[in-house]
């Protein structure tokens, strides 16, 4: 496979999942807000921190209103991590690897963003945010049973699925951070009934509420939670899941010793952590390293399959 | 309300599709009589499912200069123009002759150069010629085909009489709207394709990645072919894309290749470096090795040409083929056919004043208002004089162009370009078109079934490339049943 057209897969997964999870995450933290009484400052600033966006966010607009932080998550031009131009890169790379990929696929893709193209005003309603936003979701869903029924095995799903990985992994460590953050802030310490809202809400962006239940069947504690996102070895959205199969993808790869070598290593850390205890601080600064290592699994991938040094 | 298929008036020009007012040709009879019974909005109604599905499809070409919208869906129009099979078997055949013998001739001028030496062509054309290339003396391509895929634009008169207007040698495109076409109009009038024996079209890629095998280096049972594009603002990047990815071969740009001490090209692999067999080149000559032509071209593969010529790498079309792209050296391929197979042509071409030759030139000057004048190695429809269309100023200026250098211009009448129906804002109407098929020549010859049918979406207007705001349509070459 062309180094090239790895690199362009690979960032083909990365945009698609990112944009299903900017998707998922405005809908859900919209409806988390209704929950909210009145007086907390939970407020649309906590989903700038979480997609650790603040100050971008900042140097464009002056006010953190909902208008302001949907447009800038959802349809921002200026703003490369927005969805539009998650959306806007992923069509382009699917664009150009329209001969390795299945047709239907490069198809699924062009529609979500024509979608979310022609319909940007109504992203930024609140009634017709959920409609649309759900609606880009399930495309997204469409494509992943596309590929998971019509791409043989081959590198190029092998490549698309390390995106998504190191993409989604990346997410759900941002959830649990935002998850620490929502209780450390101060008017809600003193609302304690509130924390399972917080989190049942933060599994439902991950769509892992249904699947906790089934697993841990305990009321919804935060450090229950903390460990089945981090470390539960069945669901495919824990950071031990998402580890688990990046390693399992990169040794059909040649040459896949040094990736494997900083999978390890994250999966090192994920076992020597322990939830119980943990401060929000904590939590916060260990979510930082797990986004460090990740980080570094991109680097090494990148290093190894994507710049062909041998080529000259 | 029905569509006017009534008033639809073909007036003093050749139609495709109706012999005269009211009554269809033979072969469209079947497409005429369920079209007719359609009303107006059903019409419409299928024009957007055609239009939905095309940017369904992505089915796109790349426009020059607008910016970052640089992809555009394909103009298309849904009423397919139809063509009778036993027409188009001699067609067909007319096609394979003037391929054959083009490359005939291409083998000849790189090597003995017999052509010349019997006074058929004069030496000069050649010698002039830009697109002769020096670093190809001595060369012969596998099955001596040089030009491995063709273009030919067939054009028809008013008396229905068909013509070759050019042959496309270098890097003809369309192959894939033709296909894309027929996929839409399938979509549009479904319960046609049941009734009607239309030849299907869809086996070109297959045709396509056996007569590239059929190139590959001695040795290679199973050779690693890819398609060489310059890149996504390329304007024919959808179709190396498609191309590419119908025959499962790599898409690669020039910077994926590389070229070792070895003389062997090699791609660039997340496993390190992979030989390359066979390159199907979508790239101009130009640009195709830095080492050879343009040095500051960085789109092509430094070391290429000596791959090629140590044959260890196959190129289709094999460098210096444009040589028979010229206009100037179009105007001979009848004397060629003669010359080369003994035989009549079985198309004509149309007729054509080269303004080197004084004689010419001196008519063409007097009569610049009434001809088409064309720069012999241009392609997409640009710097052409259109005269019957142009301005006294446009006029003045092909005359000072031509008169600095005759090489570079040939002149042909103005053709009154065959019509067929058309779907225009308010009804049917007719349109100039011409058409594209493509032949493919490796150790065997193949021409599609009809072909890539261009529209002059303009009323009047006889200027049916994309890049000139033309479009296109189906094409049904239908098979009568014995």
């Amino acid at each position: 496979m062309l180094s090239k057209v790895a690199n362009r897969v690979y960032w083909l997964g990365r945009y698609m999942e990112r944009t299903e999870n900017t998707a998922k995450l405005v809908n859900v933290y919209t409806s988390l807000l209704l929950d909210m009484p009145k007086g907390t400052d939970v407020g649309w600033h906590s989903l700038l921190k979480i997609t650790g966006s603040e100050e971008t966010f900042g140097s464009m607009y002056d006010e953190m209103n909902e208008q302001n932080v949907t447009s800038f998550l959802l349809t921002e031009q200026r703003h490369m991590g927005s969805m539009l131009c998650s959306l806007s890169m992923a069509r382009e790379n699917a664009r150009t690897s329209r001969d390795i990929l299945p047709r239907e696929a490069w198809e699924v893709v062009n529609e979500i963003y024509i979608l979310a193209k022609t319909d940007k005003d109504t992203i930024l309603s609140r009634s017709g945010r959920y409609q649309l936003l759900t609606r880009i979701v399930h495309s997204g869903q469409r494509l992943e049973g596309i590929l998971a029924g019509g791409l043989s095995r081959n590198h190029t799903h092998t490549f698309l699925h390390l995106g998504r990985l190191i993409e989604r992994a990346d997410t759900t460590t941002r959830i649990v951070d935002a998850g620490a953050l929502l209780l450390s802030e101060n008017s809600l310490k003193k609302m304690r009934s509130l924390e399972g809202i917080v989190w049942m809400n933060l599994l439902k962006t991950l769509s892992a509420y249904q699947m906790y239940r089934q697993e841990v069947k305990r009321q919804i504690v935060g450090t229950e939670v903390i460990r089945f996102l981090l470390k539960d070895a069945r669901f495919p959205r824990s950071v031990k899941f998402c580890a688990d199969s990046l390693e399992l993808l990169a040794t059909r790869l040649p040459n896949c010793y040094a990736v494997r070598g900083k999978i390890n290593m994250l999966l090192q850390k994920l076992k020597d952590f322990s939830p119980d205890g943990a401060g929000e601080m904590e939590i916060h600064r260990f979510m930082d390293d797990i986004q460090i290592e990740l980080y570094d699994i991109d680097s090494a991938i990148s290093a190894t399959w994507f710049n062909s040094e041998l080529a000259g | 309300m029905p569509i006017g298929w009534n008033d639809y008036d073909p007036s003093q020009f050749f139609d495709e599709v109706m012999e005269k007012k009211g009554t269809p040709r033979k072969a469209s009879r079947e497409l005429f009589e369920h079209l007719k019974k359609l009303s107006s909005r059903d019409i419409y109604t299928r024009k957007k499912t055609a239009e939905a599905a095309i940017v369904e499809l992505g089915i796109t070409f790349t426009v020059y200069g607008e910016g970052t919208n640089i992809d555009r869906a394909m103009p298309f129009d849904i009423i397919p123009r139809v063509m009778c099979g036993d027409e188009w078997k001699k067609i067909s055949d007319g096609l394979s002759q003037r391929l054959k013998v083009l490359n005939m001739f291409i083998n000849d001028l790189y090597n003995k150069q017999e052509v010349i030496k019997a006074g058929i062509i004069p030496e000069d054309v050649i010698s002039t010629s830009r697109n002769f290339r020096r670093e190809c003396i001595g060369m012969t391509p596998a099955h001596g085909a040089w030009a491995n895929i063709c273009g030919s634009d067939l054009v028809r008169d008013q008396s229905g009489t068909m013509y070759v207007l050019e042959d496309n040698l270098r890097v003809p495109s369309g192959v894939s709207y033709m296909l894309e076409n027929r996929k839409i109009t399938k979509r549009v009038f479904p319960e046609l394709f049941k009734d009607i024996n239309i030849i299907p079209v869809d086996d070109y890629p297959s045709k396509l990645f056996d007569m590239l095998t059929s190139m590959a280096p001695d040795g290679a049972s199973n050779p690693e072919i890819v398609v060489l594009t310059p890149g996504i603002f390329n304007s024919a990047y959808f179709e190396h894309a498609f191309l590419a990815q119908q025959m499962g071969a790599e898409l690669v740009e020039g910077t994926d290749l590389h070229v070792s001490d070895d003389n062997r090209v090699y791609m660039k692999t997340i496993e390190g470096l992979a030989p390359v067999d066979v390159i199907y080149r979508r790239i101009d000559d130009d640009f195709l090795d830095p080492e050879v032509f343009r040095s500051d071209s960085a789109l092509g593969v430094p070391g290429l040409m000596r791959a090629w010529k140590a044959g260890n790498v196959a190129i289709a079309n094999a460098p210096g083929t444009g040589v028979a792209d010229d206009k100037v050296v179009y105007a001979y391929v009848p004397d060629m056919i003669r010359f080369y197979l003994g035989e009549e042509p079985l198309i004509p071409n149309v007729e054509t004043y080269l303004c080197r030759r004084e004689d010419h030139m001196k008519y063409v000057l007097e009569h610049l208002a009434e001809l088409v004048v064309k720069p012999a190695n241009e392609s997409g429809g640009y710097g052409m004089l259109v005269g019957p269309h142009s301005t006294k100023e446009q006029v003045e200026t092909f005359r000072e162009l031509i008169q600095q250098n005759p090489r570079n211009y040939i002149a042909q009448p103005t053709l009154n370009l065959s019509v067929t129906p058309t779907l225009t804002e308010d009804g049917i109407d007719g349109r100039h078109i011409d058409l594209r098929p493509f032949i493919l020549q490796g150790s065997g010859t193949y021409v599609t079934a009809g072909g890539l049918t261009r529209v002059a979406l303009k009323k009047g207007s006889l200027v049916v490339n994309s890049s000139q705001g033309g479009g296109s349509k189906d094409t049904w070459v239908i098979e009568e049943e014995v």
